[in-house]
């Protein structure tokens, strides 16, 4: 069966976009090999958390060299995560413009780390320091942008053919599950998380699974953000596996998916149980980098319902 | 996706011996002295183990709902609420969910519908046809700062009115005062105002400071004729805790050892989670053993812990993550 479909999407890839690599080359692997071991945990419930199952994934760079371990969540892992993200009502009645001083605060944090970040970014995928630099400073750039549109993203009046003043008003999904793309490790991972959380929606994430460390650094910004726990929860582990569990949970009630077109055929195969929102990309993809296809009103427009209220006036 | 039916959990046919209570005496108390550190790593253990999974997890699930006190004790209680409650009482998990169990023919309700005494009329009436007893919290709850006539009166009024189990309150302050034979009488009184009807003992663990002045309260309240004790109101800044009940549970077995009456538990306030309830009856398999795992002599005081068990049911038959809203409200 097939979709209307933006026009947009003509111009997105068939294949992941990825920053050249670099051969593998002790000295230029950004950091050495941290001393001491430490595998990462998962963030649940403003939390550091350990998986339920209690292993762990090795993970290697683009070149096969090891990077580090992490966590390898489950499906009680992904139970936790939406509980928690239930259990935060903060972050969703707060109004725009305080979500957005919480958004602007996330990005100075993270500028402030930009070289850790980048480093991060230049070990794991082997891209060019000064690719890794351009992509921390993007991210930034994407959170201002969507920051600065917490408190803009407005509604519209309609005029219907009865006497109506007739209100439409974007509104929070609830609770969703994005599933991130497995390139641009960081972009990709601020480029969806970003936009859901700014509609006031609480977000269980599953990131890159090929090179999480990103979004598990990322724990310790939004841990100093005043970013309300629960809002951003964030399992580590088999992408797919993960994601289907995310799709069968009858208490999420929206999912965003960046990956196959097998993945996104199940995604919008076991939403159709409880008729979940789901935004997926057919297999196609988008350069996170290029903002034309990275960022926009669509991403907000996909992390929000609308709420129509009608008025009647006249006596 | 079956769950088996224990007979020998069903043998609660045979008159449990009502604990009449036995002449005040300190000396079967006073020695006691717990030891928190070793209360809290006992506690500790139990729910620190690998609980139990599938077709078991929900027959110890089914139990849980058994065992409940379906509670409202709110100040926005209003008639339909408690109607609505009553219903749920009766009918506590989806027809399909017990249906995929087999257990649509089990007659699974709650163990009592507990209510401020406003509402009594509105919950006897709403759980008309069932056996489902309705408790009414009384004598001055939550603080139990009123003279003990009127605590008397209240209780008096409430059996009137139909409750078939009454929830008192202790004065706190005797407890800390460790005034032990004032309150045996104050207790001893409230039990004869009670008359047929089953008194449980609210003696409010979160405002008293220490485990061994708990224990000593149990017995105190044992000995004065409760055929319950309570840990909490679910009114206190901490409710119902594993440490607090294990202390309240080792006194109720040397009490039946001693005496040969069976005397219930009820934790309540905090136990919202499915696993929590679960971890309960763990605790009481293994202190008290099967005999106390039956509405007659354990209950759980809660109100959205029903909700929650039901989420975990529907999950055990569809193999999906279940939402609260999939579930008639309580």
């Amino acid at each position: 069966m097939e979709y209307v479909k933006p026009r947009i999407e003509d111009s997105f890839s068939d294949s992941p976009v990825v920053k050249p690599v670099k051969k593998a080359d002790l000295k230029s692997n950004g950091m050495h090999l941290p001393e001491i071991d430490r595998t990462t945990k998962m963030y649940i419930g403003g939390k550091q958390a350990r998986p339920d199952g209690g292993y762990s994934v090795v993970i290697n760079d683009t070149n096969g060299r090891y990077v580090g371990e992490v966590s390898k969540g489950n499906r009680k892992d992904i139970r936790n995560a939406v509980e928690a993200a239930h259990a935060n009502n903060k972050w969703g009645s707060m109004t725009g413009h305080s979500r957005a001083q919480v958004l602007y605060y996330i990005a100075e944090n993270l500028a402030i780390r930009k070289d850790e970040f980048a480093n991060r970014l230049v070990q794991m995928t082997n891209q060019s320091h000064a690719d890794a630099v351009q992509e921390v400073e993007l991210s930034i750039e994407r959170i201002y942008t969507y920051a600065a549109l917490a408190d803009k993203y407005d509604g519209h009046v309609h005029h219907t053919i009865h006497r109506n003043v007739t209100l439409a008003m974007p509104e929070a999904i609830g609770v969703m599950g994005v599933i991130c793309p497995d390139e641009s490790p960081l972009l990709g991972f601020i480029s969806t998380v970003i936009p859901a959380i700014t509609m006031g929606n609480n977000v269980i994430v599953i990131p890159s699974e090929k090179s999480p460390f990103s979004a598990t650094d990322f724990y310790q910004i939004l841990e100093t953000s005043d970013v309300p726990a629960g809002t951003v929860n964030i399992v580590t582990g088999g992408k797919d596996e993960l994601a289907q569990v995310l799709a069968k949970h009858d208490d999420v009630d929206g999912i965003w998916y960046f990956g196959t077109k097998k993945g996104c055929k199940d995604m919008e195969f076991l939403s159709a149980d409880n008729m979940k929102r789901t935004w997926v990309n057919y297999g196609k993809y988008r350069d996170w980098s290029d903002k034309t296809q990275g960022e926009g009103q669509i991403f907000l427009r996909h992390a929000s319902q609308i709420k129509n209220i009608w008025i009647p006036y006249g006596a | 996706m079956k769950v088996n039916t224990m007979k020998s959990n069903k043998n609660s046919t045979q008159q449990l011996l009502r604990n009449d209570g036995i002449p005040f005496d300190a000396s079967l108390f006073e020695e006691i002295n717990i030891n928190r550190s070793a209360v809290e790593r006992r506690a500790s253990t139990l729910s620190g183990r690998r609980s139990v999974k599938k077709q078991w997890q929900a027959a110890w699930l089914l139990k849980a709902i058994s065992c409940i006190d379906l509670t409202t004790l709110a100040g926005d209680d209003t008639p339909s609420n408690v109607q609505r409650l009553c219903a749920k009482a009766k009918s506590p998990v989806r027809l399909d969910i017990l249906e995929a169990m087999g257990m649509q023919d089990e007659n699974i309700h709650v163990g009592a519908v507990c209510v401020y005494h406003n509402f009594i009329k509105e919950a006897v009436k709403g759980l008309q046809g069932s056996s489902i007893p309705v408790a009414a919290v009384s004598t001055g709850f939550p603080a139990g700062n009123i003279p003990l006539k009127e605590r008397i009166r209240q209780i008096e009024i409430s059996v009137t009115a139909g409750a078939k189990e009454i929830d008192i309150v202790v004065s706190r302050d005797l407890i800390i005062q460790s005034d032990w034979k004032t309150l045996y009488n104050e207790v001893a009184a409230c039990r004869k105002a009670c008359g047929d009807a089953h008194m449980k003992t609210i003696l409010a663990t979160g405002e008293i400071s220490t485990y061994t002045k708990v224990a000593k309260a149990s017995w105190v309240s044992m000995m004065a004729g409760s055929d319950f004790i309570k840990t909490s109101t679910g009114k206190e800044p901490v409710n119902a805790t594993l440490p607090v009940s294990l202390v309240m549970i080792r006194t109720i077995r040397e009490y039946y050892e001693l005496t040969g009456y069976k005397v219930g538990f009820k934790p309540a306030g905090g136990i919202s989670k499915a696993k929590q309830a679960v971890n309960w009856l763990v605790l009481i398999k293994e202190e008290l053993g099967n005999d106390w795992l039956t509405p007659d002599l354990f209950r759980f005081g809660a109100s959205s812990l029903l909700g929650d068990i039901e989420r975990q049911l529907e999950h055990f038959v569809t193999g999906r993550y279940s939402a609260a809203f999939r579930h008639p409200m309580a």
